[in-house]
């Protein structure tokens, strides 16, 4: 289905219940991604108990998405968002699979790990823009704001649950099973997908040319726009502030509060349960102007150490 | 400082990060209204970058800094900073008027 004027774009009478089913199968596809890579990186520690073993996974885990990020942007304008989405989710379990039946076999390998964690990030950055630019299709224009709030509500909780989660899965199943509920949410995340569609923008006239142009283009539409080109330095301004205080709060704790382990776990709690807060409140609330919610809200210096846009 | 200021540190800790996601929430609607249908993929993609890259920066010049001020004046200097960007980032007239209206999306048409 393609949108012929986006200006006026309605996702038609019943996407009430197409956004909820593709939601919910997202929601359920990426805590269960999250929850799998907190598994995955406590048996990276548990078996070899070190430290660049531990950051292997985290480059593993950060780099794939960082260096595909900008062509899965691309792709997600070119191509189906539903398929993308679709074929993520399918690249991600099916690597799984092959790593829990290394896992019952006993031939596992370190580095099967760190592949099936750089096969996750690579189809991250594929998914994750296709799943936010298909937000638009999917709502009309006056529930967007609950469905950002929804979205980063969800990114939140992703934060937030997959380490007790994971821990949880970690102490009441046996591993290859823990792995499991990967394929299983994920299978979740695609079933929606396959029954309902997601309508595709209309590309202008010349719009459409190749990969590197676009990937061109993307960064000409935020240059050339003013107003965009202000967001986008103040966004990065803020994040290259605040990001710091992330990983320094542990030795704030330590050297001006003089607290051990479990004020740190009060700090972490207390801003585990902002996110949520804040994402089910900016989901409930609809701000009239975005911009001044945007700029007001950041003065407060505090940015999560890996959130998802 | 104080160490029974800790509570109040916490409850502040737990404030900015729902001020944050509120903050963030309102800058992805913006986004997805603003933007082009055909070139959001792009746009998204590029913020990520953006802030992915700043963020390991922003750790490079903290490290230096928080040695030479100690822990303590790296935290209010970070918030000084912050908040002072926050408060500049109104007096931009283009930021102010983007969401304001519809040009972008007009313009694409």
């Amino acid at each position: 289905m393609s949108v012929g004027d986006e200006t006026t774009h309605h996702p038609g009478a019943d996407w009430r219940s197409r956004f909820w089913c593709v939601f919910a199968g997202q929601a359920s596809s990426l805590v269960g991604s999250a929850l799998t890579q907190f598994v995955l990186l406590w048996w990276i520690t548990d078996a070899t108990g070190s430290v660049s073993a531990l950051a292997t996974a985290g480059l593993a885990a950060l780099l794939p998405q960082a260096l595909i990020g900008p062509f899965g942007g691309v792709l997600a304008d070119r191509y189906s968002r539903r398929l993308l989405m679709i074929a993520a989710d399918a690249v991600s379990a099916s690597c799984m699979l092959v790593l829990i039946a290394l896992f019952l076999s006993g031939r596992v390998e370190l580095w099967h790990a760190y592949i099936m964690i750089a096969v996750r990030s690579t189809m991250q950055g594929i998914q994750q823009p296709a799943a936010t630019a298909s937000i638009p299709m999917l709502v009309p224009e006056s529930f967007l704001s609950r469905a950002a709030g929804l979205d980063r509500t969800l990114a939140s909780l992703t934060i937030v649950a997959a380490a007790p989660l994971g821990a949880l899965a970690i102490g009441t199943m046996p591993l290859g099973l823990a792995l499991g509920i990967d394929v299983a949410t994920a299978v979740v995340g695609i079933m929606p997908l396959l029954v309902f569609r997601i309508p595709q923008p209309v590309v202008p006239d010349g719009g459409q040319t190749d990969v590197l142009s676009e990937l061109r283009d993307g960064a000409a539409l935020v240059c050339t726009h003013k107003g965009l080109r202000h967001l986008y330095m103040l966004l990065a301004a803020l994040t290259l502030i605040v990001m710091p205080s992330s990983t320094l709060v542990i030795l704030l704790v330590k050297e001006q509060f003089l607290g051990g382990a479990v004020e740190v776990a009060l700090m972490e709690s207390a801003a585990g349960a902002g996110l949520i807060a804040g994402g089910i409140a900016a989901t409930l609330r609809v701000p009239g102007r975005q911009i001044l919610w945007s700029c007001g809200a950041r003065c407060c210096p505090r940015s999560p150490s890996r959130w998802p846009h | 400082m104080p160490t029974d200021l800790f509570w109040p540190a916490v409850a502040w800790w737990g404030l900015g990060h729902a001020a944050f996601v509120m903050g963030d929430a309102a800058r992805l609607t913006l986004l997805l209204r603003v933007v082009p249908l055909h070139q959001q993929g792009r746009a998204l993609s590029l913020l990520t970058s953006v802030t992915a890259l700043a963020g390991p920066v922003g750790i490079g010049l903290a490290i230096p800094i928080g040695e030479w001020i100690g822990v303590r004046w790296l935290f209010v200097l970070m918030g000084a900073v912050a908040g002072c960007v926050s408060l500049l980032a109104f007096s931009s007239a283009p930021l102010r008027q983007l969401g304001a209206d519809r040009d972008m999306r007009q313009a694409s048409n």
